[in-house]
């Protein structure tokens, strides 16, 4: 028994190095792959079901989703850039950060946050990514009377507009 | 992101307010200081010496042009955290420490940040009026 592979038509064109070069060693052993039954998405798309999949899993009570997005639930009310914040974390080693939204991204789950503040006159920025699983609350604290123009407020940064110590004139308003 | 002639604010009470960083310590030649990174550095702008102050502040005193090791503690630069949030400050800042690591002054006048504590500088986290 000869193990001559068997040349397709292109194959048989080829001069003889190439077929040389496709002689097959002979083994006893017989390849197996696993055929897997095709994955049940019905019509959806596999990344929209994976980001089904996890909102499910971070967000099971659409608390997150309703802070970017307007719904029923939350009767059109979202975030907007210039309302005041405190994020409030799970774990006692993170401490709550207040601040003023200056950008909000809204990119599903990689939404975020730009949070500005004034501690001890040096001005501190955090993004805070809100599908975050160790963030337990994010609470509006107060909303401006006239929102500023824009959504990345990046130019409030350095001048009259800037933000003012928040924790200070919030503990003055109680 | 500091390296070399970089300046920053000094902001503890060891008398000294602008450092320039000549020398970032166990990094590679190419590479930047960042939060909880030791620096050496020269005093550029330092406080008047006046005879009132007494005691262990008045020895851990610098002057200008004195060659200090310092602990950066915020960055302009913005700082990636493990779970996904990003830190950033308005001024680049360290504090003076001594060749065993613990603070020279003995007291911190603003906020520094919270990776100085995966960083072994837990004393200068307790000094500080606020670790964010």
């Amino acid at each position: 028994m000869s193990f001559r592979p068997t040349l397709s038509k292109v194959g048989s064109l080829l001069t003889p190095l190439q077929s040389l070069r496709s002689y097959i060693v002979p083994s006893k052993a017989k390849k197996i792959i696993d055929v897997y039954n095709p994955l049940n998405y019905g019509r959806k798309d596999v990344m929209q079901t994976y980001k089904d999949s996890q909102y499910t899993k971070l967000d099971p009570t659409f608390w997150r989703r309703d802070l970017i997005k307007p719904s029923e639930r939350n009767n059109g009310t979202v975030l907007r850039s210039g309302d005041i914040v405190r994020v409030m974390y799970n774990t006692r080693t993170i401490p709550a950060f207040t601040g003023q939204i200056i950008k909000i991204s809204k990119k599903g789950l990689d939404s975020n946050l730009l949070l500005r503040n004034l501690i001890s006159k040096v001005g501190v920025e955090l993004h805070v990514k809100l599908f975050n699983p160790l963030i337990s609350r994010i609470d509006v604290v107060r909303r401006p009377n006239q929102y500023k123009p824009r959504n990345r407020q990046y130019y409030i940064r350095g001048n009259r507009l800037d933000v003012g110590d928040l924790d200070a004139s919030l503990r003055k308003r109680r | 992101m500091l390296y070399l002639k970089s300046l920053m604010k000094v902001i503890d009470n060891s008398g000294a307010i602008q450092a320039e960083c000549i020398k970032v310590l166990r990094k590679s030649p190419f590479n930047y200081a960042s939060v909880g990174d030791e620096i050496v550095c020269v005093i550029k702008k330092a406080k008047p010496i006046s005879s009132q102050i007494t005691g262990a502040s008045a020895s851990n005193r610098v002057k200008k042009g004195d060659v200090v090791h310092a602990v950066v503690v915020r960055t302009k630069q913005p700082v990636k955290r493990p779970d996904g949030t990003v830190i950033r400050f308005d001024d680049n800042a360290c504090v003076l420490v001594n060749k065993n690591k613990e603070p020279l002054g003995t007291r911190i006048s603003s906020v520094v940040s919270r990776e100085l504590l995966d960083k072994n500088h837990s004393k200068i986290i307790s000094m500080a009026p606020k670790a964010i």
